[in-house]
Order: structure tokens, then C-alpha cells, then sequence
């Protein structure tokens, strides 16, 4: 095979440069720190999406600069966005039919006299608050030293 | 065929050039990272529709589970994520050194984290949570307890395969880079390996506040 | 076809020092741990092969004692046995990789001018997965067997007593076989194209295979995941589909078919694409429409991957949501009427030349459009209630993946043959084998339509007597359809007992690249400089009586070397 029209020159690879790769990192700390903070605020239903929201962030910077998307070919972005959409796709189609059998389920359970749903716990004392202390953010403090 | 362009050691006979090989590595490694997404996205579906039918089981199970840990996991992750993006730009710019330390803490922080989950997991099975059947009931325990703790060691279970592996493609790649294999003319298992790393960094970042955080 | 016997076709370059890649190195060894993707099709060639002679076994025991109402042949838990094996073998172990791994990993990189695939050493692994994946079937014989029914379905596969956990791991391994040759593809197009060829220059047979691929590395993973509950549910008592703690058995219908509706566009893509090919090839004309023939493979594709809970009409699933994926398999219909008015097109006024190949693409299309427009019927939500899990459906898929995967595998066969080994198998067989096979098949499955809108239920052991005439009809159909893939595959074997060489490069007049190559290729797949053309442009083949094939007229050479020259300055300004 002869491809010498293709005649590519030096390969320049880009590099980041080391404050952009600190910078992520600390951010992501923070990032990490903020969704434990926020988890201990009892904010109810909405810590859900409040933490997912923040997931959704870091995982944002990981996959633009640390996984090189931000600089790299579209292709690589358009595969990383369809994978989401389409698990965003299961999961949405999963979720709404099983809304609409839900009641089939539970009847399932009556009828076999199988105690699965649970008593419904209260947002008292006893929902919030127990077990764990409030966890700092440990920045830096990873176990395996720098 | 013109093998004559093929006197470098690494550049496969089908390719013709580093960055060719380069380019299909890379296309190469983000397919398999769009498989790794949809491989684990059963188990995000999983969760889901176990989590919208038992909210309040979801509730009283995840206090079974140390927030400190996971959150000290979570920065070990990052901690390495942070390292291994290093030890790409090292490998870019011919710096053999750093790329040695930076694929060494890599690997010590993974060390680290699969050492954490040890801890969890047996502190877990004092209890008497073990995975399905082998579960033992105590009264301490909220009630079906084990159906948290099924979705739970899947879902870490696998991340931790997915370490695992991570730690095994690092011992190789570290061997290598002391060997001197990489440069910046050809460092692409340095990269597509980072970028494997960067996706079990992510699904761990799901997986935390949505095993741990639950309030 | 007279050069068939023609041994002055010799002087077409591949004479002197032309070492083809089943000389290179001989010896069971260096086949197994080749990194050729040629000698990895050909090995993918037999394993499935084998695979099919062990379904077909089934299939034929399952006809033979279903003949008779009552037990003609086995007991009712053989016969469940029977047709899961059946369906998991034939599913997992022949069609999904028949066309794609074995005719696709041989021909991709030669379509392309390629010297392999991108990740050979990805390729052999993939081959090695299979084969794992296929002990594990092995295993599941002696072990009790399977009576699950290919599908797995909870919660009867978590408490059957049989080989359930040794299948579905078999089955996750195969899916990642499946993965890495889909991604190794997907690659390998993108990246091992030679100048001149861009996308829409790309013989629909690899468009077929792309469109394949990403079938495979989307719904794939997804079918991993499932089968590691399942196995995890039956092995550990995990929960996750037990709705007694709180899991959810529709669930794992879901994830089930997630995967395996894709799985079924999987199946029949690559044998649309083989047909492209061979359609243009026999009409001598450009194929028509190739932009919409290579666009609706994408679209199959992708609305393939959208249209899983037809499966679940019946199973529990909300009416919406079912109206929903009515719909949406409707629209599945568009592309693959696309497909099939676009062959009708190109035969209009073509110079069709009836060679075996011809034959089963003919087949192919009488039998692909019954399996897809009672595909509809099947979509139609009112019409489904009654029809589902009858043998209507049993009717409707085997027209589908048997009518027009197998035939199509078979012309695929036929045309590659002689490429593939340096052998033209004889005629008369390969039509006899063509048109007994096409007549037992719709002697098999024809009466299943009715049977099933009379309400027969599949996978059934015994029947009333009413439907006994149509079970003899579709047995004797059966062993018909038997006798002839048994000669139409014999055949080909058979030339194998022949002495290689004497082929042309291009016994057909194809326009594709492997046509320009010797038969069978080199080592590297191109020993002499190629020429990238429209792939279905005919007029740059003229029939030469000297070499008794097609070469490239002077014309069309000189047009290429200009193109090149073209790109070369191009390239260096």
C-alpha cells in the first residue's frame, strides 16, 4: 500500500499544562467536599438532585480536561454524549412503564403475603441525623502520599 | 507493501504511521468506553427502579455504610485520576521520570482504594451482610436489608473488578515506562489507559453520593 | 458460466512468486495464533459452521417430533431442551456471528485496501472469546441441558433446575467477543480507509457491517450486564428480579431485550448487505440509491435500538408505552422497504446473470419481505395480543433470520468462494441446493402462519389435532430444507478436495477492491497497487477470454492514475 498523499507530519501531542491539571483536581475536591456538606443539611428531596447535579459536574470535568475532550475530535465527545443519552433513554422508558405496574407488584406481594413494603418512616429524629458524624471534606488527605 | 517506514518498534506493520496508530488506538478506546457507559448503565437502571419502589429501605440501608470512607475513597479516585492525566502529559514531553512517579502513585492510590473497600466490605460481612443468599439476618437490621446491599455489592463489586484491572494495566504500563518504552512519539497506552482510569474514576463519582449520601 | 473450467486464467499477475495466505505458513499452529483477519474469518467460518450443523440438529429433531400430536420422538422435557438449544446455539453461536465475523472480518480490510483489521491482535482474541463462549454452550449439554427458552426469562431460569448458569455465561462471553469485533470495526472503518475512498465510496457491504457494529458495541454491553444478574440471582440469590425482595422480573425483560431487539437488526444487516453486493454484481449495473441504501442501514440501526418493548406488549407494560414502541417498529418498516424497492430498482433493466449467488439473493428478497410485512402485523398492538407467543411469530422470525440471514449467508458464500479459496463451486448443485432449499423452507414455515392465527402456541410439546396437518406439512418442509443446505454446503466443501488456482481475480465482474486482488489474497491482501473506484461502477470491468474473468479496462485505469496523480500534487502543495 502506498499512501503518500496521507504524509503526515511530526506528531505534536498536546500536553495541559500542569496548573489546569492542579486546578481540576482541587476543584473536584471541593466538589466532593461540597456534596458531603450538602448530604448533612437535610434538604429532603431535593439533596437528590442537588448531588446528582454536582456528580454531574465533576464528571463534566473529568471527561472535558482530565479525558482530554475538550481539545480532542468530536467524535470521541458525540460517543460520550450518545452513551448518556441512551442510558438517560433506558432508563426513562424503564422507569415510566414501571410506574404503570407498580400496583400489579405490589398486589403480587399482598397476594404471596410477602412483607416488602416497608413501614413508612417519618422525616423525624429518627430519619436523619443518626449513625454518622458530619465528614469533613479530606482534602489532600489521601492515604497515599504525593 | 512499503515496509520501510516500519523500522520503529512499537508501529504495528498495518499502520503507516505513529499517528495513524495513534488515532485508531484512541478511536479504539473511546468505543470501549461508550460500552463501559451502557455496561454499567443496567446497573444505574437497576438502582433506580429499586430506589423509586423502596425509598424508605434505601434510607434506612445506606446508614449502614460509613460516609467518611467513601468520601476518603472518592478523593484516593481523584487523587489518582489527577496523576494519571499527569502521567500522560509526562509521557507527552519525554519526562521518563515523572512519568515513573506519577503511574506509581497511580497505582498506589488504586492499592489504596481497593484496600479502603476491603475494610468496608468486611466490616460489612461482620455484620452479617453478606451478598444475597449468604445474608444473615440480625434485628439490628432494617427490614430486607439485603435488597440495598444486592444493588450495592453489584454495583462496587464491579467497580472494583474495574480497579483491579487498572491495577494490572498500571503494573504493566509502569514496567514498561522504566523499561523507557514511552515518548513522546509513542506514549498512546499511557493515554488510552489514563482515559480507562478517568471512566472508573467517573462511575465512581455516581456511585458515591448515590450509595453513600442517601438523607 | 463456462470459465469455471477454464485453466488459462493464470496470467493475471498472480503467477511467478505469489504466496496467498493459505500458503504462507501452514500447520494447525500458526492458524491458531494467526493475526490475520483472513485466516481468523476462515477459522470463524468453521466454528459457525459447526454451530449451525448443532442447531440444525435441533431444529430437525424439534420438527421431527412435533410431526405427530403426542410423543413421537422424545419426552416433553427433551423437547424443551430441545428447542432452547435450538434457539440459544443458533442465536448466539450462528447468526449473530456468522455474516459479521466470519465473510465480514475475511472481506472489511480487503474492501478497504486494507492490510487488516485496526486491532488484529483484538480480532484473535474476539475469536477466542467465541470459542470459550461456545464451550460453555458444550458445557450446558452435558450438564443437564437448558429449557429456558433462549431468552432467559426470570424468574423460571432462577429456579429451573437445569444448566441455566454455564448458558448465560457462555452468553456474556460471546457478548464480548461480539463487542470487541464490533468495535474493531467500527475502527478499522474509520481509520484503515485507503485516499479516495470517503464514506459514501464504501461498498454497502461495509456500511452493512458498520451499521452492524455499532449494534454491537451499543446493545451489547447492555445484554453483559443482564446476563451477570441473572447469573448472580441464580448463583447467589441476589434479588434483583425477584419481586419478593423487592426486585422486579419485568426488568429483566427490559434488559433482555434492550439488547436483543437491537440484536435482531444485528442478524439481518450484514445479510442486507451481502445482498447489495451481489444484487449490483449479477445486474451488472450500479446498485440504485446508494446514498439511501447506505443511509437506511444507520437508520435500521438506530430505530432498531428504540423499538425493544415490543417484546412486552403482553408482559405487563403500560399502554402508552406500548403505543409508543408500536409506532416507533412501524417506522422500522421505511428503511427496510428503502432497501428492498432499491435491489428491485437495480434489477430493473440490468444484465441479470442467474449464478447461484443470484439465486439466493432472489430467495433472499422473496423471503425477506414476507418476514418483514408480517413483522407489521406483528407491531400492530390489537393484532399482536392475539398473536403473541404463537407460531405466528415462530413463522415471522424464522423468514426473518433463516429465510434471509442463512440465504443470504449462502450467496455470500457462493460469491466470496471463490475468492476466499481459489475455488468456483459448480453450478448445478448450488441451484438445486438453492431451489430445494427455498421450497422446503416455505413448505416449513408457510403453514406456521396459519397454524399461529388459528392460536397453535409456540413451544409447545403437543398440539390438538387440528393443527396436525399443518405440523406434517411444516416437518416434511423441514427435511426438505435440510437436504438442500446439506447439498448447497457440501458443494463448497467439496471443491475444497480440488486442486486451488485456476480462478481469476474477478470471476464475477464485481466492482468492490477484493475483486482486484488474486484469488485467494496474499498475506497483506494486496501484493500489486490498487485502484479505488465508484464500488459499483461496471464500466471499469470488461470480461477478458484470456484470463475467463473481469479485469479493469484501460480506461478506467488511466482515470485512477490521474486521480492519484491529482492527490499527490494536491497533497504537496
Amino acid at each position: 500500500m502506498s499512501h503518500d498523499s496521507h504524509s503526515h507530519g511530526d506528531h505534536k501531542p498536546h500536553a495541559l499544562p500542569i496548573p489546569i491539571l492542579v486546578g481540576t483536581w482541587l476543584a473536584l475536591m471541593a466538589l466532593t467536599g461540597l456534596t458531603v456538606w450538602v448530604a448533612d443539611q437535610h434538604l429532603g428531596k431535593i439533596d437528590f438532585v442537588i448531588s446528582m447535579a454536582i456528580a454531574t459536574v465533576k464528571a463534566t470535568l473529568v471527561a472535558l480536561i482530565f479525558m482530554h475532550l475538550l481539545w480532542d475530535k468530536g467524535f470521541h465527545s458525540i460517543l460520550v454524549v450518545g452513551g448518556v443519552l441512551l442510558l438517560g433513554l433506558f432508563m426513562a422508558v424503564t422507569m415510566f412503564d414501571r410506574e404503570h405496574y407498580q400496583d400489579s407488584m405490589d398486589q403480587y406481594a399482598v397476594d404471596h403475603q410477602l412483607n416488602r413494603r416497608y413501614p413508612v418512616i417519618e422525616h423525624t429524629d429518627e430519619g436523619h441525623g443518626g449513625g454518622e458524624e458530619h465528614a469533613p471534606a479530606p482534602e489532600g488527605e489521601a492515604p497515599a502520599g504525593h | 507493501m512499503s515496509e520501510g517506514h516500519h523500522d520503529a518498534p512499537f508501529l504495528a506493520h498495518h499502520f503507516e504511521s505513529h499517528e495513524h496508530q495513534f488515532n485508531a488506538g484512541k478511536l479504539g478506546i473511546w468505543l470501549f468506553l461508550f460500552t463501559e457507559i451502557l455496561f454499567f448503565s443496567g446497573l444505574f437502571v437497576a438502582y433506580a427502579v429499586y430506589r423509586s419502589s423502596n425509598p424508605e429501605m434505601f434510607l434506612g440501608a445506606s446508614k449502614f455504610l460509613d460516609t467518611k470512607m467513601g468520601a476518603i475513597n472518592t478523593c484516593v479516585l481523584l487523587l489518582s485520576s489527577l496523576t494519571a492525566a499527569w502521567a500522560v502529559r509526562c509521557a507527552q514531553l519525554g519526562n521518563r521520570k515523572g512519568l515513573i512517579l506519577n503511574l506509581a502513585i497511580t497505582l498506589a492510590c488504586a492499592c489504596g482504594f481497593m484496600v479502603i473497600k476491603y475494610f468496608e466490605y468486611t466490616h460489612k460481612f461482620h455484620l452479617g451482610i453478606y451478598p444475597g443468599k449468604w445474608y444473615e439476618a440480625s434485628p439490628d437490621h432494617p427490614l430486607h436489608l439485603q435488597t440495598f446491599f444486592s444493588i450495592y455489592y453489584v454495583m462496587t463489586g464491579l467497580h472494583g473488578i474495574h480497579v483491579l484491572a487498572g491495577m494490572g494495566v498500571f503494573t504493566w504500563l509502569l514496567r514498561r515506562a522504566i523499561r523507557g518504552d514511552f515518548g513522546p512519539e509513542y506514549y498512546g497506552p499511557i493515554d488510552f489507559s489514563a482515559l480507562y482510569w478517568h471512566i472508573v474514576d467517573v462511575i465512581w463519582i455516581f456511585l458515591f453520593p448515590l450509595l453513600y449520601l442517601i438523607r | 458460466m463456462t470459465q469455471v473450467d477454464s485453466t488459462t486464467g493464470l496470467s493475471h499477475g498472480s503467477g511467478g512468486g505469489h504466496v496467498d495466505y493459505l500458503d504462507v505458513k501452514k500447520g494447525l499452529k500458526n492458524w491458531l495464533v494467526t493475526l490475520d483477519h483472513k485466516r481468523i474469518g476462515v477459522m470463524y467460518l468453521i466454528a459457525v459452521g459447526l454451530s449451525f450443523t448443532l442447531g440444525g440438529i435441533y431444529a430437525l429433531g424439534l420438527r421431527l417430533e412435533l410431526m405427530t400430536p403426542g410423543e413421537t420422538l422424545m419426552t416433553a422435557a427433551t423437547y424443551n431442551k430441545f428447542f432452547t438449544l435450538h434457539g440459544a446455539v443458533m442465536v448466539f453461536l450462528f447468526i449473530v456471528p456468522g455474516i459479521p465475523a466470519a465473510l465480514g472480518n475475511f472481506m472489511l480490510p480487503v474492501m478497504l485496501g486494507a492490510p487488516d483489521v485496526a486491532f488484529p491482535r483484538l480480532n484473535l482474541a474476539s475469536f477466542y472469546l467465541w470459542l470459550a463462549g461456545g464451550v460453555f454452550f458444550v458445557i450446558t449439554l452435558f450438564t443437564g441441558g437448558l429449557d429456558t427458552g433462549w431468552t432467559f426469562y426470570t424468574p423460571y431460569s432462577v429456579s429451573d433446575a437445569t444448566g441455566t448458569i454455564y448458558a448465560t455465561a457462555g452468553a456474556f462471553i460471546l457478548g464480548f467477543s461480539s463487542i470487541f469485533t464490533g468495535l474493531n470495526f467500527i475502527t478499522t472503518v474509520h481509520k484503515m480507509r485507503p485516499p479516495g475512498m470517503g464514506f459514501f465510496r464504501l461498498p454497502l457491504f461495509v456500511w452493512g457491517l458498520y451499521a452492524t457494529a455499532v449494534i454491537q458495541v451499543l446493545a451489547t454491553p447492555v445484554l453483559g450486564i443482564t446476563l451477570l444478574l441473572l447469573m448472580l440471582e441464580k448463583f447467589g440469590g441476589w434479588g434483583i428480579f425477584d419481586p419478593g425482595m423487592g426486585g422486579d422480573p419485568v426488568l429483566y425483560q427490559h434488559f433482555f431485550w434492550f439488547y436483543s431487539h437491537p440484536a435482531v437488526y444485528l442478524m439481518i444487516l450484514p445479510a442486507m448487505a451481502v445482498i447489495s453486493e451481489v444484487i449490483s454484481t449479477f445486474s451488472r449495473k450500479h446498485i440504485f440509491g446508494y446514498t439511501m441504501i447506505a443511509y437506511s442501514s444507520i437508520a435500521l440501526a438506530l430505530f432498531g435500538s428504540l423499538v425493544w418493548g415490543h417484546h412486552l406488549f403482553v408482559s405487563s407494560q403500560s399502554d402508552l408505552t406500548s403505543v409508543i414502541f408500536s409506532a416507533l417498529t412501524f417506522s422500522v418498516a421505511i428503511p427496510s422497504a428503502v432497501k428492498v424497492f432499491n435491489w428491485l430498482t437495480t434489477l430493473y433493466r440490468g444484465e441479470i446473470r442467474l449464478d447461484t449467488p443470484m439465486w439466493y439473493a432472489l430467495a433472499f428478497m422473496f423471503l425477506f419481505l414476507i418476514g418483514g410485512l408480517t413483522g407489521l402485523f406483528c407491531a400492530t398492538l390489537a393484532v399482536d395480543v392475539h398473536l403473541h407467543d404463537t407460531y405466528f411469530i415462530v413463522a415471522h422470525f424464522h423468514y426473518v433470520m433463516v429465510g434471509s440471514v442463512m440465504f443470504a449467508f449462502l450467496a455470500g458464500l457462493y460469491y466470496w468462494w471463490p475468492k476466499m479459496f481459489g475455488r468456483i463451486a459448480p453450478e448445478g448443485p448450488g441451484k438445486l441446493s438453492c431451489l430445494l432449499s427455498f421450497v422446503g423452507f416455505n413448505t416449513a414455515f408457510f403453514p406456521q402462519f396459519i397454524m399461529g392465527s388459528l392460536g397453535m402456541p409456540r413451544r409447545y410439546y403437543d398440539y390438538a389435532p387440528m393443527y396436525a396437518p399443518y405440523h406434517m406439512a411444516s416437518t416434511i418442509g423441514a427435511l426438505i430444507l435440510g437436504v438442500g443446505i446439506l447439498i448447497g454446503v457440501g458443494n463448497l466443501l467439496l471443491t475444497l478436495r480440488r486442486k486451488k488456482g485456476g480462478v481469476p481475480d474477478n470471476p464475477w465482474g464485481g466492482a468492490t477492491l477484493e475483486w482486484q486482488t488474486s484469488s485467494p489474497p496474499p498475506l497483506y491482501n494486496f501484493e500489486r497497487e490498487f485502484h479505488v473506484f465508484d464500488p459499483y461502477d461496471m464500466t471499469i470491468n470488461r470480461f477478458d477470454e484470456a484470463v475467463g474473468g473481469y479485469v479493469l479496462t484501460d480506461e478506467a485505469l488511466a482515470a485512477s492514475k490521474a486521480a492519484k496523480a491529482a492527490r499527490k500534487s494536491g497533497g504537496a502543495q
